[in-house]
């Protein structure tokens, strides 16, 4: 479903090139979890926005479906992230003047499309185990909520991908097993996951991932 | 039932619903924008207008009056002065004889008194129905026949009884006819014809009220209407009847006109002035604020574009706020502006000595929809160089910089 070939993301630092994502292959295939670990700086979190066509790699290829994702236009890649993929970023991201249940209804309304979304939304909350905070706001929500409620709204559209960047970075362990054991449970249901942890949550990884590690922006499976 | 869409419009409202220090700001700077422009717009136009009509209605091409006493003439034809002074009645026969001269009519001036004789304190002005051609115009509805001996016409801010009669000198006078505004001192002052005035001075003598007037010979008059031959210049017409009467001065119409055109175009330019100034530092401050704005908002934007907003939706989110918060701001500021200008325009217009006569109800509106237009433009054009920069940001980068 998703293939990246020689992936490579260059940067300047003091007249100083280097690079932050260095010829990285991967692919993820449909139902699969994927777990990228790796120390901060790693250039995991970059890999992730290239993968997501959200940063534009020095060199390399991204493919979904077969098709180039790289060389479409604004619309159609803000189309293909809102209808494919289901995006959790990194720490807070729920937009703090919309209740929960609009945050989660937001990704419906960002594209031209028909139907209603209201009865799904409280269904996706339902399913991460929040349905009783829908009117509330983002500031009345523990980490945990909120992180719930970014993974409702990353599965809003029904996405083919969800890709997570840290989506337990600063949460409790048992909080984290809890929101581990959700991405097991999309994958099942054939929504493909690709994650994004640091080191020490590398150890809780959704059973049944595919793990992966990174280090000085280089890609290597792990056994 | 259907369901609410999150459109631009909502999120928008949402966003500016939720910041209200930063929604007053920009609403106020809006507000001072369209009030300003709205209210300076229709101050302007109302002198303007005031001017026309004055200009249209003069009546005569020339006034004279007594020696020394032009400035008060002025005052009493354009700001309703109360005022009085005389000359003889013979002097009309004289001015009729300068060549160019083409009808001349007598005024009487006379005031009445703050006191227990008289309603209220105002100009009267008698004229004489078989030579005017000053007051007619101005007395139109009335019948053919026009003032009636002992009926009076009033202006438009004089408040009869309830009987619709003035009490003046000690007697009650039935109200004829109240002209409509005119914006000149018409408008504070009561009107009669030479017979009615008579008998309202004997009225007086028997309340043992003495006049100025009373000290001139029979028929003293306080001013001659005059009006040209069409092709005659009036500045050299009035050239002449002060070299063939030393003792009277000339007012010409035109100059008065031209006067308070002179004024008005001051008053103009001090109120664009003030506009371009204003809309100088708007367009600052508003460009400054929405820039900050989307600066610090780096992250909840970044967000949408992970969620596959496109660069153009982010941007029209923004855009929106900015229309509706102008729209808001300009909403106020053209009702604060109204609010301002209508009850005391008039005030205003006689504190400058300029004539005011408010601008038609669909010039108003059509003004004030301007006025809001373009306070709506001003803030979209603030906001999209903010709103272009945010859509042209990697996400990515926002992202982390948001954080």
């Amino acid at each position: 479903m998703l293939a990246a070939t020689g992936l490579t993301k260059e940067y300047r630092r003091r007249g100083e090139v280097f690079n932050a994502v260095d010829g990285v292959d991967l692919t993820v295939a449909k139902g699969e979890i994927v777990s990228i670990v790796g120390r901060s700086g790693s250039g995991k979190s970059t890999l992730l926005n290239m993968l997501a066509g959200l940063l534009r790699p020095t060199a390399g290829a991204v493919r979904f479906d077969g098709q180039d994702i790289l060389g479409w236009r604004d619309a159609e890649i803000s189309r293909w992230r809102n209808t494919k993929i289901g995006y959790m970023p990194q720490g807070q991201s729920l937009l703090a003047n919309l209740n929960v249940l609009d945050n989660v209804r937001l990704p419906f309304f960002l594209a031209r499309r028909d139907g209603e979304i209201t009865e799904k939304a409280s269904a996706r909350l339902a399913q991460v185990g929040i349905a009783h905070l829908a009117a509330n706001f983002p500031a009345e929500l523990s980490g945990g909520e909120a992180r719930r409620v970014a993974l409702a709204r990353a599965l809003i559209n029904a996405p083919e991908l969800l890709i997570a960047d840290e989506p337990t970075g600063d949460l409790d362990l048992a909080t984290t097993n809890e929101i581990m054991k959700l991405f097991a449970q999309i994958a099942g249901d054939g929504t493909a996951v690709l994650l994004v942890t640091h080191e020490a949550e590398a150890v809780i990884s959704p059973t049944g991932a595919r793990i992966y590690e990174m280090a000085g922006g280089k890609l290597a499976g792990r056994d | 039932m259907a369901e609410k869409q999150l459109t631009s419009w909502r999120l928008a409202g949402e966003n500016l619903r939720r910041q209200p220090l930063r929604v007053v700001c920009l609403t106020a700077v809006a507000a001072i924008l369209a009030g300003a422009l709205f209210g300076g717009a229709i101050f302007t136009t109302g002198i303007q207008t005031g001017l026309d009509v004055l200009a249209a209605r003069f009546g005569a091409d020339l006034m004279v009056v007594p020696a020394g006493n032009a400035q008060k003439a002025e005052a009493v034809l354009l700001g309703g002065e109360p005022n009085y002074f005389y000359f003889n009645g013979d002097i009309g026969r004289k001015i009729a004889q300068v060549p160019g001269v083409s009808r001349v009519s007598p005024q009487f001036f006379l005031t009445s008194l703050s006191a227990e004789c008289c309603d209220l304190p105002v100009q009267l002005i008698a004229f004489e129905p078989e030579t005017d051609f000053v007051v007619k115009p101005w007395l139109a509805a009335l019948p053919a026949q026009g003032l009636r001996d002992g009926q009076i016409a009033v202006g438009c801010d004089i408040l009869a009884r309830e009987n619709r009669t003035v009490k003046l000198f000690g007697r009650e006078y039935p109200v004829a006819a109240q002209i409509g505004k005119t914006a000149t001192g018409l408008d504070r002052s009561v009107l009669m014809n030479m017979n009615t005035i008579r008998t309202m001075i004997d009225h007086a003598h028997q309340e043992k009220l003495h006049f100025l007037a009373d000290d001139e010979p029979a028929g003293a008059i306080s001013a001659v209407m005059v009006r040209l031959d069409g092709d005659r210049s009036p500045a050299t017409v009035a050239r002449e009847i002060r070299r063939e009467n030393p003792n009277v001065e000339v007012v010409v119409a035109q100059g008065v006109v031209r006067q308070i055109g002179q004024a008005l175009r001051r008053l103009k330019g001090q109120v664009f002035a003030v506009l371009v100034a204003l809309w100088v530092v708007a367009a600052t401050v508003l460009t400054a604020v929405y820039s900050g704005s989307v600066n610090e908002r780096k992250k909840e934007f970044s967000v949408l574009r992970l969620l596959g907003a496109t660069r153009a939706k982010v941007a029209g989110i923004v855009l929106s706020e900015a229309f509706l918060t102008a729209l808001i701001g300009g909403l106020i500021g053209v009702v604060l502006a109204a609010l301002a200008v209508f009850p005391f325009s008039t005030y205003i217009g006689d504190r400058l000595q300029l004539p005011y006569i408010p601008p038609a109800a669909a010039y108003i509106f059509g003004m004030a929809l301007f006025s809001l237009a373009l306070v709506a433009v001003a803030g979209l054009l603030a906001a999209a160089y903010a709103a272009y920069k945010i859509g042209r940001a990697e996400t990515y980068l926002t992202m982390r910089a948001g954080e």
